[in-house]
């Protein structure tokens, strides 16, 4: 199915043109570029060049949009003829001459943003044969570029960059991505504001404090320069004119893989799109210290979350329609860093652009990285220590008080989740001594600082590993055990340090799965979601490459000691699931998330009844909803060529 | 030659398609050839609606032996060359529509593989473009149908629930199941999905459901009541809350009880 289209250069004049089953094959010829393409009809043959004739390389404003009318409205021999390509030149169609080209170009004039026509001869190319028509900027001005000077000669140098690398992907995200505009514009003002905060600092002679502000601001601008240098490298790969401008990566020499980061872009912005509307962050921000307390010590026992259920702080009912803006990313294709996420960029797996259509590295993934930027967001809201110091929060907690709002609540609650589950693992390597009363947690009664600095560093990335895991499983995967348990695993299982570490990742999923259980007691509760659990990896035991991690975790589900350590941490765990399910979950929130008109109802299940090769040129208003619909029908591994195509189409869907 | 019509008091599925060569029956036979039959011009309540019944031939008969028979025919009467006729209405708008100069037709039938098996072997007759169907916009027919009083009356909506583990349709059914607090409250955790309307025509009237890829479906008691779903038609185009798109919607029946 897949073949590869490779160019180089021979003469000045003209360029050789071939086809491959090897992307190898082109390049060791001077100026070799090379790139794969697929038949865009699910039962079309390999790409073939005829010895001569036109080939007609299509730059889509949609590419969902411009497959649909290359695939139904031109007739069955000229769809035969179109191929998908991962590059901004998403389409490519094999046609006979010019005149050909032309019609093509004008049956889909209006979804296009610019095309060449590759006139071919005997396998070669006249450079001066070739037309072309580049994409219009759509931006509607320029960025200002930022002033480096008063920060410093090495702070200057990474603004200087910094404009630099802007200016490049305004260039390129103009003209062939301007629905990423608004990463641009948040990208000026964010550094904008950090090079003015720079400036004052300096400005008035520093303390210890106040230098380490600086370098701390400074460094910000080199992460951010490094991400952007990714991003412009990955979305203006195979700009026109093509081939020249190559990209560094032999696969993908020739065309790039900017349709893929565009379509990267629209999953990701559709998260953070829906979640800046709902502000959570903003309104717990705004409203939390004006909102009533409630009890965070009445659940201390682990026993009863009732009050909880009462009180009408969920973040569901205190978002008061006001937003503040999101904030961005830099989303971006690394085999270095696979599924990542850091304060600036979100990375996903390079393995993606080929195997997205597998469970193994499908594109779900990238929710629970997003999930953890904002859920690490909203505890920085809780316990900013310019806002409220230690001391104070210390003081509430060990006289047990929930304070006098909703904020100072939280606040107390936090220390009550880390210490809890702090002391449950200290009780762990015991779990076995049949005295170790596990259905009840009793915690300190003071803590001093030493103490809380203890239980922060040690318990508060597992405090939000939990709330993580909860808010992906309800909000993306629909509550639904087998989507999501196959696809966390099924990506996990492939980290290599992932099996040193199996009973830390069960626990998490033990968590995640009880926020759906029947209420019960925590030993009803576990039981429940270890039953669960238990079933769903048992699907999964069969699978070669993720065997161990695989029959490791159901052992720890089954062997007694193991499941005892696991139950042992549990009720802790508990305290944090009841946390997220009564204070940070919003329905609201979940429903935006996968609205979308094109879904309909099979078999009790939410879908957009699509098949893999259809090409209806519809806008999918939810990506996360699309991909999950997807999810049943991936292959669990990558390395088919109906995957790849899989993948492939349904990135394209998504553009 | 006796009326051949096998008109059946039950449920018709419709579905609303587009195409340029797609302007009569005429041209549907000029199309479709021998899988066409017979044709009966029908009166219409709406002006701007051509209605014909004709026989389409399918592979197999999907008629129940009784109904055959209660119209005094045998499955011999529908059989030519190992195909087998059915009645299958199609309405053509003669007024192509102000949005986008399409003209459209409505194509019924109360056995849906028949009105598949039609649409499939449309689409491989017609020439380029492929033809496109209409999907409706739930959302903006709720609104409309809050505010009109006179011939159309919302009987019941039907909601998708969004990310509720679960459940994923909810019916509210009354006599204003649009102006209820619990309609409203769905709002925000729902999608509108399908509803539910009276029409009434004179005093002619036929209860015409809708759902939001562009699925019609009644029941039809006497033939003279088979364009008045099309007047429902008409209010949709009138409101623009008809769009044009390629997936049929006969792609996306839901998998509901009551259908």
């Amino acid at each position: 199915m897949k073949r590869y289209l490779g160019v180089w250069r021979n003469e000045p004049s003209t360029f050789g043109i071939g086809v491959a089953d090897q992307a190898t094959e082109f390049l060791s010829r001077p100026h070799g570029r090379t790139s794969p393409l697929y038949p865009a009809s699910a039962t079309g043959s390999p790409f073939k060049l005829p010895s001569d004739g036109a080939l007609l390389l299509l730059v889509p404003k949609s590419a969902t949009r411009l497959l649909a009318i290359l695939m139904n409205d031109l007739g069955s021999d000229t769809s035969a003829r179109v191929y998908l390509s991962h590059g901004h030149a998403a389409a490519v169609v094999n046609c006979s001459d010019i005149a050909e080209a032309r019609l093509c170009i004008d049956a889909a004039t209006d979804e296009l943003a610019a095309y060449e026509i590759w006139p071919h001869r005997a396998e070669r190319v006249q450079l001066t044969e070739i037309i072309a028509v580049e994409p219009i900027s759509a931006a509607s001005m320029q960025i200002p570029i930022l002033d480096s000077t008063g920060v410093g000669a090495d702070g200057g140098q990474q603004v200087s960059q910094f404009n630099a690398n802007l200016a490049l992907l305004q260039q390129i995200s103009s003209r062939y991505a301007p629905e990423m505009q608004p990463l641009v514009e948040w990208l000026h003002q964010s550094v904008d504001c950090i090079v003015e905060e720079m400036r004052e600092l300096r400005a008035h002679a520093p303390d210890a404090d106040g230098i380490r502000k600086a370098v701390t601001d400074e460094s910000v601008i080199v992460e951010l320069n490094a991400e952007l240098t990714l991003l412009c490298s990955q979305l203006g790969s195979g700009r026109l004119p093509l081939p020249w401008h190559g990209f560094p990566v032999g696969e993908y020499s020739l065309f790039g893989i900017g349709s893929m980061v565009r379509a990267s872009w629209s999953i990701y912005s559709h998260l953070n799109r829906t979640f800046a509307t709902f502000d959570h962050i903003g309104a717990v921000q705004r409203r939390y210290r004006a909102l009533p307390a409630f009890d965070a010590f009445a659940p201390s026992a682990r026993l009863d979350y009732s009050a909880w259920a009462s009180s009408a702080i969920g973040i569901g009912n205190i978002t008061d329609g006001r937003q503040e803006g999101a904030r961005y990313h830099i989303p971006r294709f690394s085999s270095r860093w696979g599924f990542h996420e850091s304060l600036h960029s979100l990375s996903m797996s390079w393995q993606c652009l080929y195997a997205s259509a597998s469970r193994e590295w499908n594109l779900l993934t990238i929710t629970h990285e997003f999930m953890h930027a904002h859920v690490r967001d909203l505890v920085s809201e809780f316990i900013d220590p310019s806002h409220t110091p230690p001391d104070a929060i210390l003081a509430r907690y060990n006289i047990r008080s929930s304070g006098d709002n909703a904020l100072e609540s939280m606040q107390v609650a936090y220390v009550e989740a880390l210490v809890g589950l702090y002391g449950s693992a200290l009780l762990v390597p015991k779990a076995a001594d049949p005295l170790v009363n596990a259905d009840r947690v009793s915690v300190p009664e003071r803590l001093d600082g030493q103490a809380l600095q203890t239980v922060v560093r040690s318990q508060s990335g597992l405090f939000q590993e939990i709330i993580v895991h909860v808010l992906d499983f309800l909000y993306v995967y629909d509550g639904r055990d087998s989507d999501y348990v196959n696809s966390i695993w099924s990506s996990w299982s492939l980290v290599p340090s992932v099996i040193e570490h199996v009973d830390h990742y069960v626990f998490r999923t033990l968590c995640a799965l009880a926020v759906e259980s029947p209420a019960g007691t925590s030993k009803q509760i576990f039981d429940d979601a270890a039953g669960r659990l238990r079933t769903q990896l048992e699907s999964l035991r069969d699978r070669d490459r993720i065997k161990p991690v695989i029959h490791r975790a159901i052992e720890l589900l089954t062997e007694p000691v193991p499941r005892r350590q696991l139950f042992v941490m549990f009720p802790a765990g508990r305290y944090v699931v009841e946390l997220a399910r009564h204070f940070f979950v919003d329905r609201s929130l979940n429903a935006a998330l996968v609205r979308d008109d094109l879904t309909t109802v099979r078999n009790g299940r939410r879908t957009y009844a699509t098949d893999v090769g259809d090409y209806r040129g519809e806008t999918i208003a939810s990506p996360i909803g699309f991909l999950l619909d997807r999810f049943a029908d991936y292959e669990d591994e990558a390395g088919s060529e109906e995957a790849e195509f899989a993948s492939m189409w349904q990135m394209l869907q998504l553009t | 030659m006796a009326e051949l019509g096998v008109h059946e008091q039950r449920r018709y599925s419709a579905v609303t398609i587009s195409h340029p060569a797609l302007g009569s029956v005429k041209d549907l036979r000029g199309l479709l050839g021998r899988r066409i039959g017979k044709a009966k011009h029908l009166s219409s309540v709406t002006p701007n609606w051509t209605v014909d019944r004709f026989e389409f031939y399918a592979y197999r008969n999907f008629y129940p032996a009784t109904r055959l028979a209660a119209a005094g025919q045998s499955l011999h009467d529908r059989e030519r060359d190992n195909l087998y006729s059915h009645d299958v209405y199609i309405a053509i708008n003669g007024e192509p529509r102000a949005a986008d100069g399409h003209g459209y037709a409505v194509v019924a039938s109360p056995y849906v593989r028949v009105l598949v098996d039609l649409l499939r072997q449309l689409r491989d007759a017609l020439p380029a473009p492929a033809p496109q169907f209409f999907a409706i916009d739930m959302e903006g027919a709720y609104s409309t149908l809050a505010s009109v009083r006179d011939r159309f009356s919302a009987t019941k909506v039907t909601w998708q629930m969004l990310g509720d583990t679960g459940l994923e349709l909810v019916s509210l059914s009354g006599a204003s199941p649009l102006h209820s607090s619990l309609h409203n409250a769905l709002r925000g955790v729902a999608s509108p999905y399908s509803v539910r309307v009276e029409v009434r025509v004179s005093d002619l009237h036929c209860r015409v459901s809708a759902d939001r890829h562009g699925n019609l479906w009644w029941y039809l008691a006497a033939e003279d009541r088979v364009s008045i779903p099309l007047t429902f038609v008409d209010l949709l185009n009138e409101r623009r809350l008809l769009r044009l798109g390629r997936t049929s919607p006969l792609d996306r029946v839901d998998g509901a009880d009551d259908r």
